[in-house]
């Protein structure tokens, strides 16, 4: 019975090794993912590109909307409301295709700090630049050079994170929410 | 005859039940570890994947890498940690999981043991169950096989309570085991330093000096044996860092040689009745020694702001409710949050049981001397627990005390002089309560006894899938930089990727060209690599549904 019993626990001991080799081809072969041709990765670039282009004249920013693709860095992962600005410089992005940006107005949500009712933002274009003390819910709109690939540029002074600051449990720091995005083009 | 025959089918009955506990207790837990941990698939290593839950945060920095760890033999002299990216580094991406996950579960067998060596009047089969809960709770089974550090630390934890429940003479050899589990994680250094004052207690004479003196020694030679090897890779020998901190080559020497004649000396002195403070042996002293022990540690942790930086001492109320919750629904916004959010019943078993065998040592002094080192085991176990919450509030740090769940609830279970049935009936509820979550949810190999958070499915859908690993070239280097973004591997499921997880010059890893995946709400320190002869190509910020990737084609400067 002893030497029987030695004889089982090698054939398991042998089992569990073919097992695991077995296991490992099975998951393997689920798991894991070819490498991209490159022809893949030009027509996901073309794609990348597509996600840029502005479908209508306004763009909210909110998760799973086109405008989100808009949100460059600077930003954190949006939400339904929006995307938090979580550094002091951040960029939006957008092609306006074939027609002629003219201006972009932006509906931004100042989160204040520190007991000022207000926060400093700065909103850049290529060819302009508005500073605004922003309270609460607020448009500010810039001018545009005419380009249909226009990067607009936000300032403002990012606080340290609720969490930093012992005021809540949120880990990213803020100092503005953007909602939407509006554009005015050339008309013909 | 009859009875001849009856009595042959009952023996027989005997040993395959005998057989069968064995194979359960002894040969399957790490077979089902090996096993689990080459199911979850390649790139499940634990601060890699987190795509449930804990997205990011627990890996704010410094996660162990697949690939990229085996670089860290040049800055870092952790042996166990060079042992562990040597293993992984190999092509097989199945045989480090695979060991680790047996290694991992062979802490069944040893808890086993140990509830066995002290409360030898509970069943084996309850005994047994109770020893799979230490794998099997949510917390600690989604550590079995993916990670390097917590089980690790856990299974020399386990064989010093062992020790110190079967052996009061042998200090010493518990003072060494104890110093092997900081030495693997050190982190574990929390529940060490808990675990080493209970021993200290709990032995008497000459023991509780060689428990210090053992676990000091195994501390010293193990960081000056790694030590060394990085001096000699750096060829100087005036100072040396131990333990982060810079010695002379002398002081060094005098400290080895007083610790060498410090253990010279133990090792001729194994009694236990040569005690000038006898007083200590009572068990409502000893059991205000510890506690207090462990509330002044705590004190002095969150006062001194020397916890682990990453996390904070969470307020009284939160840490109350960490240490009782066992799980909810709300939106995980922060760490803590994220951490209540699976359904997780060991730490309030844990609490529960210490604080039993607390109040049993403090109302009752009759205690035989193995029933009292029995009752400060499972102090110390919960109490380590209670230190690592109120001093970080992360209880991933606390998983090597989890994982020793059974032997506080054995030993509490074991001392009580009550009823058979009525142990019996308390081991298996109590089994029951940590095993029942693991069953409670269709995913629990990708994380176990997480309840399901609505909207949170996959982190990626097939098309966002293919289209991130579209822009990774293949047989590339992509390197990973800013919370969340490491879950970037598995989500891709690309294993001829190299993934790197610190920012590197082109010469230092060989490639004229790499890809960059950052957090875009974080790009204050990608300068890292524009200063490390990184130039950025092209950049894109990927707005998926549930998570934004930066990416960055670089090449490297002239």
């Amino acid at each position: 019975m002893s030497r029987s019993y030695k004889t089982m626990k090698v054939h398991v001991g042998v089992g569990f090794f073919l097992g695991l080799v077995l296991l490992n081809l099975l998951v393997g072969v689920r798991a894991g993912r070819d490498a991209p041709d490159p022809l893949d990765t030009e027509s996901t670039m073309l794609q990348l590109h597509q996600k840029l282009k502005i479908d209508e004249l306004s763009a909210p920013f909110s998760i799973g909307s086109p405008g989100a693709w808009f949100l460059q860095t600077g930003f954190h992962h949006p939400d339904s409301q929006g995307a938090l600005m979580g550094e002091d410089f951040a960029v939006l992005r957008f092609d306006a295709d074939d027609s002629e940006p003219v201006s972009a107005t932006v509906l931004l949500s100042a989160i204040p700090f520190d007991g000022s009712p207000a926060i400093r933002v700065a909103l850049e274009s290529s060819i302009d630049e508005v500073t605004l003390e922003v309270a609460g819910l607020e448009l500010m709109t810039v001018a545009l050079d005419g380009e249909p690939v226009q990067e607009i540029f936000l300032r403002c002074k990012v606080p340290p994170s609720p969490f930093a600051l012992d005021q809540g449990p949120d880990l990213r720091a803020s100092c503005l929410r953007v909602l939407e995005m509006f554009i005015s083009v050339e008309s013909s | 005859m009859k009875h001849l025959r009856e009595m042959t089918k009952s023996q027989e009955r005997h040993v395959f039940l005998d057989v069968l506990r064995r194979w359960l207790v002894w040969y399957i837990p790490p077979v089902f570890g090996a096993f689990l941990s080459v199911l979850v698939g390649p790139l499940s290593g634990f601060d890699l994947v987190n795509l449930r839950w804990m997205a990011g945060w627990v890996m704010i920095s410094g996660a162990d890498g697949l690939y990229g760890s085996v670089a860290s033999l040049l800055t870092r002299s952790w042996l166990h940690d060079a042992a562990i990216a040597l293993l992984l580094e190999q092509r097989l991406w199945w045989l480090g999981p695979a060991i680790l996950g047996a290694v991992h579960g062979s802490i069944v067998p040893i808890i086993y043991r140990t509830i066995r060596l002290s409360a030898s009047q509970l069943s084996k089969t309850g005994t047994a169950v109770l020893a799979w809960t230490s794998i099997l709770s949510p917390l600690v089974l989604m550590h079995v096989g993916r990670e390097t550090g917590h089980l690790f630390a856990a299974l020399f934890l386990g064989l010093s309570v062992r020790l110190f429940l079967k052996n009061e003479k042998a200090g010493l050899g518990i003072g060494l085991l104890l110093g092997f589990a900081p030495l693997l994680k050190v982190s574990a250094l929390l529940p060490a330093l808990v675990f080493g004052m209970a021993f200290a207690i709990g032995l008497k004479g000459v023991q509780r000096v060689r428990v210090l003196i053992g676990a000091i020694g195994v501390l010293w030679f193990g960081s000056l044996l790694q030590s060394l090897l990085f001096a000699a890779k750096s060829a100087t020998w005036s100072q040396i860092w131990v333990w982060g901190h810079l010695f002379s080559t002398f002081r060094v020497g005098i400290i080895s040689l007083g610790l060498l004649i410090a253990i010279r000396w133990c090792i001729g002195r194994s009694g236990t009745d040569r005690s000038n403070m006898q007083w200590l042996n009572s068990s409502r002293i000893s059991t205000t020694f510890l506690v207090s022990g462990i509330a002044i540690l705590t004190w002095y942790i969150r006062e001194s702001d020397s916890a682990d930086p990453r996390f904070r001492p969470p307020p009284l109320g939160h840490l109350i409710r960490q240490l009782l919750m066992s799980g909810n629904s709300r939106a995980p916004i922060s760490l803590s949050d994220w951490e209540v959010l699976y359904l997780d019943n060991s730490r309030i078993v844990l609490v529960a049981f210490s604080a039993v065998a607390g109040i049993m040592m403090l109302i009752h002094s009759q205690w035989t001397s193995v029933e009292r080192r029995m009752l400060l085991a499972s102090l110390a176990i919960g109490g380590s627990v209670i230190l690592v919450q109120a001093s970080m509030g992360y209880v991933r740090y606390a998983s090597p005390s989890i994982a020793l769940l059974p032997i506080a609830v054995g030993c509490v279970i074991g001392v009580n002089r009550g009823k058979r049935l009525w142990r019996e009936v308390m081991l298996f509820s109590v089994s029951a309560i940590v095993l029942l979550p693991v069953f409670d949810t269709g995913t629990w190999f990708r994380a176990p006894g997480l309840r399901s958070y609505e909207g949170f499915g996959t982190l990626l859908d097939e098309e966002e899938a293919r289209l991130l690993s579209n822009l990774l070239p293949a047989d590339s280097m992509v390197f990973l930089w800013g919370s969340g973004t490491t879950s970037a591997a598995p989500v891709t499921g690309r294993t001829d990727i190299q993934w790197q997880l610190s920012p590197k010059r082109p010469g230092q890893v060989g490639r004229d060209f790499a890809t960059l995946i950052y957090n875009p709400g974080e790009t204050v320190e990608l300068d890292k690599f524009s200063t490390r002869g990184w130039n950025f190509e092209i950049c894109q910020v990927l707005r998926f549904k549930n998570i934004s990737y930066g990416w960055c084609a670089m090449s490297a400067g002239p």
